[in-house]
């Protein structure tokens, strides 16, 4: 500044303004820290505060594929689980079937294989009506709540219902009941009852050529859909994790462009708190400077 | 011999050298006070060559134009770039952003809520909350547009007061006009009157940023662009008129708008103008395209009834956001379609008939909106950054101003203002011219007494 005579309401006036000053400075440092949070407004910076609500928004729709990774996972798992009881069963009936032998198995014996082939059948009847959330699972997207009426017939459509685990990447979540049960005559519950009713008569050759070709075709299917779910079982948790890190990444953005640099923040506040006490100091001296001569007038 | 006379023309000056000593030590600490001196000039004449003493010229108020005008100038600017940024900081705040309760939150939650349907479009539950998202992000407009109104009336109100306000000091200046040309040439009183006109105009500054020239009568004429608001004795009255973008400052006797360059008033004429108004727009902008965005995708969706039966009706989707007035869908006009509160089935979550009610692909696709490209999200943002950078502008403006105002003033303060020192030290004169020249006169009353005592 120039040099100008300093009289007492310039030489307070400009002290005090020094002081709004940084008191308005100490006072938004300290909301800062309090907040922990540098872009207390859009005003602090615009483009960052811009950014952290691009980072935000990118975070909650990376959450939204976690949370759909997650469902497609344990709908998955109750697939696979359910695959692996069926298998089991169908190749216990198999094993029923090859019990059969031309010569040495009595009408008796061939009755309770029958009846063990139709207990078997019920039994996956009802791994083929499984439910989640009170859907069953094989029914794909109907919206039935069982994949199979009694008959073996399937009520369901061939619609695979998708979970969107990243943008643009819709990964299927299951089989329809066709590819693991088929449907109808053809179907395992139909050449299930056709095994039963051979058994029933006794007509081993049938048991033996037709019926276990047919039940070993069943199987085969079954277990290329459990294979196939398994695959989808590791794509859908792969997707899980690499969308967990994905938003834990745009978390670490988000923190980044607007958190507090605590230290950077606490050394400003040190400093302009010293400052405040230095003008505060300076305005209180403002009369013995600018009065100095009365001391010395008689 | 005129020595008693000489003298008492010192003391008689002494006097008055005092008077402004004392004025202005009384007036250290006022504000805007501009300090007075006594001129003293020797007076010619007499009997011989030497003179006849002293006499007061005038006393004199020390003003400087230059950092007067400075200062007008500088605090005009402050008062516009301040009141711009008061409004405008008050509109930011609405936005309450970047918190986790903003409009982007919302939005985003709506939009994760779509994922959860998707996922589920069997179940009841995940609709429900669905559309409670829809109503929090509708809320959320609502008291957005609102909050803008309320801030837009509340300028146009502080306006109208500033321009009552305005109007009182106008007709005051013209009032101490009268005053002051009526007693030009009367000492008494004077200059007070023509502090008051400075300290008016230092006030008109800062609220219009009206410029001040003093005419040879001592009249105080007050000009805002080009219009003469205060000759000499008559003074204009200001008038606001319209309201929102359509807001100006009529002055009686002629049809024309005040040009406000400066000024509070200008600064809330440019808030009220274009960014409170521009950031209603974009707003409704946003709410329009948020609800069309919905609508659209919705209307390419089916919809099944009653909701995950396998013996469900398929229906095309039906829109989610209406418009609870006539005209199209603005931020205080967006509401839920009660059509769709009442009946959450109606939401199309599948994409075809042909998938079944148990497709969730529409509901996916709708999720996935959050990232379109000029969507209602980024148009969101971009308002955000718009008003971030507006209010980032004027409060960088009111800060440079502020500090640049009150340099001009202290500077204006600094010269014009009173020094104690100074004028203690001239107490000190008049105090020994005072005593000098009354003892002139004693010493000339003893040399006359000797004299007469010489004569018998």
């Amino acid at each position: 500044m120039s040099v100008l005579p300093a009289t007492t309401t310039s030489f307070a006036s400009e002290l005090l303004s020094t002081v709004d000053s940084t008191q308005a400075s100490i006072q938004h440092l300290s909301q800062e820290l309090a907040t922990g949070t540098s872009i207390l407004a859009p005003s602090d910076n615009p483009a960052g505060a811009v950014q952290t609500l691009s980072a935000q928004a990118a975070q909650a729709v990376t959450n939204g594929y976690v949370t759909s990774a997650a469902d497609g996972v344990s709908r998955l798992g109750l697939f696979t689980s359910t695959m692996n009881s069926v298998i089991d069963q169908i190749s216990q009936v198999q094993q029923a079937v090859l019990s059969v032998s031309t010569a040495q198995t009595s009408p008796v014996g061939m009755a309770a294989l029958a009846t063990k082939v139709k207990s078997i059948a019920t039994s996956l009847l009802t791994e083929a009506n499984t439910t989640y959330e009170g859907y069953a699972i094989f029914g794909g997207t109907s919206g039935a709540r069982q994949a199979y009426d009694a008959a073996g017939n399937y009520a369901g459509n061939g619609v695979v219902a998708t979970r969107t685990v990243a943008s643009g990447t819709q990964l299927p979540v299951g089989v329809p009941g066709t590819a693991v049960f088929g449907s109808g005559a053809t179907g395992l519950f139909g050449v299930l009852s056709q095994t039963v009713a051979d058994l029933s008569a006794g007509n081993t050759s049938a048991v033996l050529n037709s019926d276990l070709a047919a039940i070993n075709a069943s199987y085969a299917t079954a277990e290329s859909s459990a294979a196939t779910l398994g695959a989808q079982y590791d794509q859908m948790s792969a997707a899980g994790t690499a969308a967990g890190l994905a938003s834990q990444t745009l978390g670490d953005q988000v923190s980044s462009l607007s958190s507090t640099n605590l230290a950077k923040v606490a050394t400003a506040l040190q400093l302009r708190q010293s400052s405040l006490q230095a003008a505060l100091w300076a305005t209180s001296q403002v009369s013995s400077v600018t009065s100095s001569i009365l001391q010395y007038l008689p | 011999m005129s020595v008693i006379g000489t003298a008492l023309s010192g003391v008689e000056a002494a006097q008055v050298g005092m008077d402004t000593v004392a004025e202005n030590l009384a007036n250290a600490q006022t504000a805007g006070y501009v300090r007075q001196s006594a001129q003293l000039a020797a007076l010619p004449g007499g009997n011989n060559a030497v003179g006849s003493g002293v006499a007061v010229s005038a006393v004199t108020v020390e003003t400087n134009q230059v950092l007067n005008t400075l200062s007008q100038a500088t605090s005009a600017q402050a008062g516009a770039a301040s009141s711009e940024a008061q409004a405008l900081s008050a509109a930011q705040s609405l936005f309450n952003e970047p918190t986790s309760s903003g409009l982007q939150s919302q939005l985003s939650a709506f939009w994760s809520d779509w994922t959860a349907v998707a996922n589920n479009p069997g179940s009841l539950a995940a609709r429900s909350t669905l559309l409670g998202a829809a109503n929090q992000v509708v809320d959320t407009f609502h008291s957005l547009a609102s909050g803008l109104v309320s801030v837009t009336q509340g300028t146009q109100a502080g306006l109208g007061q500033l321009v009552g306000q305005v109007n009182a000091q106008l007709s005051q200046m013209a009032a101490l006009n009268k005053a002051v040309v009526a007693g030009s040439g009367a000492e008494a009183g004077q200059n007070g009157l023509v502090e008051q006109q400075s300290s008016l105009a230092a006030s008109l500054a800062s609220e219009i940023g009206a410029t001040t020239t003093t005419s040879a009568t001592g009249a105080v004429n007050v000009r805002v662009g080009g219009f003469l608001l205060v000759q000499a004795t008559t003074a204009s009255i200001l008038s606001v008129t319209g309201t929102g973008p359509a807001t100006s400052i009529g002055v009686s006797g002629t049809g024309a708008p005040l040009p406000l360059t400066s000024g509070q008033a200008a600064g809330m004429m440019v808030a009220l103008s274009s960014d409170l108004p521009s950031w209603s727009t974009s707003l409704s902008t946003v709410a329009g395209d948020f609800a069309s965005a919905v609508n659209g995708q919705l209307a390419q969706g089916v919809s099944w009834n009653p909701l995950g039966s396998a013996t469900a009706t398929s229906a095309v989707g039906t829109p989610m956001f209406t418009s609870s007035g006539t005209g199209p869908v603005t931020a205080s006009t967006i509401e839920v379609a009660p059509a769709m509160a009442a009946a959450p089935a109606t939401i199309a979550a599948g994409s075809s008939v042909a998938a079944g009610p148990l497709d969730g692909s529409n509901a996916q696709t709708l999720a996935s909106l959050s990232g379109l490209a000029g969507g209602p999200d980024s148009l969101y943002r971009a308002l955000v950054g718009q008003v971030g950078s507006a209010v980032a502008a004027a409060t960088a403006a009111q800060t440079q101003t502020s500090q640049a105002a009150s340099q001009a003033a202290s500077q204006a303060s600094a010269t014009e203002g009173v020094d104690t020192n100074t004028q203690l030290t001239k107490m000190v004169g008049y105090q020994q011219m005072y005593e000098a020249a009354g003892k002139v006169i004693g010493t000339a009353a003893t040399m006359f007494s000797s004299l007469l005592a010489a004569i018998p």
